[in-house]
């Protein structure tokens, strides 16, 4: 092993006990030094990737070859420094048009990429159109999407009639069962990834220690 | 005209000039027009009675003084008017009219002296003169001897040899700073009244308090000492003190009987209170010392012994008078006050304490006591009245109480005070059982709870353990590879993709993910592009994370990928909407370099607008939501032919399912995938596939499972208990 590995593993040892003392003691010293070289770290990194990959290539894509109609996103950017002056009516505009659009493009990639591509999917397979699964299979997917759209709606069912309020009633609780079963699974992925982490650096340490205090 | 006015709430009698009643602070039935002061000059004669000015005090220039003569001429009659006082004394007509010269002689209630006194008619004018004079000059002695220190527990020299000091003797101890209008008296033309026998021998009560009032305020001639003191004979014979006084009064007039008052009222009469001190300054106390003398002989006087009780009032006294209901004090009189009406000492408190029965407690505090000392009774809750009728009541004392307290400690607030007897029986009993509340806190009485480990503690433990158990599986566990598990669905998918991909196709990785997070992210990332490298690919490296560059050629290196064959597009933030961007314009996404040729210019890029040209989209990430992202924003947007494909951690596979073989063509999620892949393809990948490693995850997932359901049992019978 080279004399860079051993120093880069010594500090990424020396970085992950302080770390992981967290959990036996709590916010010490160590811990604060190591979350501090993290977090120093990453905050510089981001400062220089994004004015090296960003930042520059864009202002030189503007006074470079000059293309003046890339001068309003840098004025819309300005405007956004005047929050903390008195002009900063003219930001609300700029962050108006952030909103707006991040809010279109949300709609529109949900709709246009989950909305109409699941009822497509799930149509095909109450069709019996898919290979994967049955037909049986599709119309339990298909009653149980619908049930899981019933449990999201809160209107007024009072003057519905009987057989339809009941009917709504139950998919709700289904459906109301389907997401906290998925959410538990989310949950449970959650987890597994994070006990892996865990083991990942339990590996490493046990694997430092032999290199170091055993060697082998 | 009335001298006196029946006060129609209390029955009590008071001057016809007050406007309120002076003991319960009703307005008195006459409205008190005809006494209001009827312009400036005679607004100014009130506040002279009220503040005299001592140092102005001169006899000659009493008689020229019309606001003295006005006074006296509403008080003594018209006598005084015609004797001595200047013509201009009387009054216009507009205001003979309201205030008659005639007052004495036409009340239909006489006054006390009027009935009694020898002021109306036979005494002579000078006399009367002589008297008032003798009310001044005791304001003026008072104010020397408040402002002389003097020892509390020592009677002074003068007034204890008072009885058998001839007047010579008197005027030999007098203070050489004297005043010289206390002189003025002696230079009365008129000689004093001979005092009567039967009253000139007895000293004068020093528990007497110090009546603020000049015409109730009685007299005393320091000169000539007690014995010679003349003292009108109306004030010898006082008329008897209603009982409404007594019941307002029992401090300074003399301890209560014993049947009427419970113990722990009677158990405060034996240290000085806070109303004894204060009572001379109380707005119905000031002027009821002269109706209402505590003394034997019903004569009222002025204790110059400036002993506790008589401190403060002399004080105020000799600063120009007193201020009807009013009184101000200073820190430190403030806190001597309080202390003296200390309810109870340190050695007093157990007695005065055990004296406070309960069964002599109002009824309703009666009612809301629930436990009796030494009886069983449920523990009080947490959070408030740990004992004493107020038990399980948070926050009943009102705040006057703990104020009061707070000044009684502290002692450095400067108040007015506006007190009644009753404001100040009630702040005393207040403060009587906040302080046995607070003696009582940390006794036997205070419930001990076991307390259950804290959730905290739980949580440690549970740490502990499955570090403990991961670490020995880690180290002692058995070593070997794995045996290799079986790919699921979307890691088949993967590998036909992989292996369908054209020679030299171009491939837009896209890293996106947190190494941190998702350690297995890397890994899996590696088998995906192994799985991918045999086609050689070009590969356009897209970084959505800061470090995403420097991942992603750390990766592309560790499978042998030469520099030639990627190209870093570079760093796009901005989230859903640079994703956006990118399906949409890549160009535009990626602007050319300020050094160096732009990608965009290389041969195999060359006349691209969009992703038209990559034959797979590979995506690392290790977030569901960031793979949703992907999806919804790039699919709608890629060209026929061109695939998209994830790799990365386990916890994106139940989000990619749906979108499986309709948007997503197939995934590596987390170890299980790679490491099936890797075994199926004989592809030499460096994981972790030593058994000990494999081993202590599911030992790690059932003690999650299982520390998480335990938890959930202590906490759920924790609540029942509480509950």
């Amino acid at each position: 092993m080279m004399l860079s590995e051993l120093l880069g593993l010594g500090v990424a040892l020396f970085l992950t006990m302080g770390i992981l003392s967290y959990v036996l003691f709590g916010n010490h010293e160590l811990f604060r030094i190591a979350a501090a070289v993290f977090v120093g770290s990453v905050a510089g990194y981001l400062g220089a990737v994004v004015l090296r990959s960003f930042l520059i290539p864009r202002l030189w894509q503007v006074t470079g070859s000059p293309q003046w109609a890339l001068l309003l996103p840098w004025a819309l950017a300005l405007l956004l420094l005047l929050r903390g002056t008195r002009l900063r009516g003219l930001s609300n505009v700029v962050l108006a048009l952030l909103v707006g659009v991040a809010g279109a493009t949300l709609i529109a990639g949900a709709v246009l990429g989950t909305l109409f591509p699941q009822i497509e999917a799930t149509w095909r397979e109450w069709a019996g159109f898919t290979l994967h699964l049955s037909w049986a299979q599709g119309l339990v997917s298909w009653v149980l999407v619908m049930m899981v759209l019933m449990a999201f709606y809160f209107g007024r069912t009072e003057t519905w009639p009987r057989v339809m309020r009941w009917g709504i009633g139950v998919g709700q609780k289904v459906g109301k069962a389907v997401v906290v079963v998925t959410l538990g699974v989310l949950f449970a992925r959650v987890y597994q990834v994070a006990l892996l982490a865990l083991i990942d650096r339990l590996a490493f340490l046990w694997d430092a220690i032999r290199t170091f205090l055993l060697g082998w | 005209m009335k001298e006196y006015v029946r006060c129609s709430r209390c029955g009590e009698q008071n001057p016809a000039f007050r406007k309120t009643c002076e003991w319960c602070g009703a307005r008195l039935p006459h409205s008190g027009d005809e006494y209001l002061p009827s312009g400036p000059e005679e607004e100014q004669d009130m506040d002279a009675l009220v503040e005299p000015e001592p140092e102005a005090f001169d006899t000659s220039r009493l008689l020229e003084d019309e606001s003295l003569r006005r006074w006296l001429n509403e008080v003594l009659g018209e006598e005084f008017v015609d004797a001595g006082a200047p013509s201009d004394a009387q009054a216009p007509e507009e205001e003979t009219e309201e205030e008659p010269a005639e007052v004495p002689l036409e009340t239909t209630e006489p006054a006390p002296w009027e009935e009694t006194g020898p002021l109306s008619e036979e005494s002579p004018l000078p006399e009367d003169l002589q008297e008032t004079l003798a009310t001044l000059a005791e304001q003026a002695a008072v104010e020397e001897e408040a402002e002389a220190p003097a020892p509390e527990d020592e009677v002074p020299p003068w007034f204890a040899e008072a009885p058998e000091t001839p007047p010579e003797m008197a005027a030999e101890t007098q203070d050489v700073s004297e005043p010289v209008f206390l002189e003025g008296p002696s230079e009365v033309p008129s000689p004093p009244a001979p005092f009567p026998e039967e009253d000139a021998g007895e000293e004068t009560p020093v528990e007497a308090p110090v009546s603020a009032k000049p015409f109730a305020q009685e007299p005393l001639d320091l000169e000539q000492g007690p014995q010679e003191v003349e003292l009108p004979p109306w004030l010898l014979e006082e008329v008897p003190e209603p009982e409404a006084e007594e019941a307002l009064l029992p401090e300074a007039e003399g301890p209560p009987e014993a049947e009427e008052l419970p113990p722990w009222l009677t158990s405060e009469e034996e240290e000085p209170s806070l109303e004894e001190a204060l009572l001379p300054f109380g707005p119905e106390e000031e002027e009821t010392a002269a109706p209402t003398p505590p003394m034997e002989d019903e004569t009222p006087t002025v204790s110059p012994e400036p002993d506790e009780q008589a401190e403060v009032p002399v004080e105020e006294a000799g600063e120009g008078g007193p201020i009807f209901g009013e009184m101000a004090l200073d820190e430190q009189e403030l806190a001597s006050l309080l202390d003296e009406t200390a309810f109870k000492e340190e050695a007093g408190e157990e007695a005065v304490t055990e004296e406070l029965a309960p069964g002599e407690l109002p009824d309703w505090l009666s009612a809301l006591r629930p436990e009796e000392e030494g009886e069983q009774a449920a523990p009080p809750v947490a959070e408030s009245e740990l004992a004493g009728p107020l038990a399980g009541i948070p926050d009943v004392l009102p705040v006057e109480a703990r104020l009061a307290d707070m000044v009684q400690k502290e002692g450095r607030l400067v108040l007015k005070l506006l007190v009644r007897k009753e404001e100040q029986q009630w702040a005393r009993w207040l403060q009587h059982w906040i302080r046995q509340e607070e003696a009582r806190e940390g006794t036997e009485e205070d419930v001990v709870v076991a307390r259950p480990m804290p959730y905290w503690l739980w949580r440690v433990v549970v740490g502990l353990l499955l570090l403990a158990v991961l670490a020995l599986v880690l180290v002692f566990g058995p070593q070997g590879r794995v045996a290799s598990p079986p790919p699921s669905r979307g890691a088949q998918a993967f590998l036909a993709v992989a292996q369908g991909l054209p020679e030299q196709a171009v491939v837009l990785l896209a890293v996106d993910y947190n190494p941190a997070w998702a350690p297995e992210v890397n890994r899996s990332a590696r088998t995906a592009l192994r799985l991918v490298e045999p086609k050689n690919p070009h590969y356009l490296v897209v970084a959505t994370q800061p470090y995403g560059l420097i991942l992603a050629q750390d990766l592309l290196q560790s499978v042998g990928v030469p520099p030639e064959r990627y190209t870093l597009l570079g760093y796009l933030p901005g989230d859903r909407l640079a994703l956006a961007l990118l399906a949409r314009w890549p160009r535009a996404a990626f602007p050319p370099p300020v050094q160096g040729e732009s990608p965009w210019n290389q041969p195999h890029l060359a006349g691209w607008t969009g992703l038209e040209g990559t034959a797979l989209v590979l995506v690392v990430t290790d977030q569901a939501t960031r793979a949703r992202d992907w999806i919804e924003q790039l699919t709608p947007y890629l060209a026929e032919g061109t695939t998209l494909a994830f790799t990365g951690s386990l916890q994106i596979v139940p989000v990619l399912e749906p979108y499986f073989d309709t948007q997503v063509q197939g995934w590596i999620g987390g170890l299980m995938d790679a490491a099936a892949l890797a075994s199926q393809t004989q592809t030499e990948i460096p994981l972790n596939l030593w058994t000990a490693w494999w081993m202590s995850w599911p030992l790690g997932l059932f003690l999650g499972v299982f520390s998480a359901l335990t938890l959930a049992v202590v906490k759920r019978i924790r609540q029942g208990e509480e509950a």
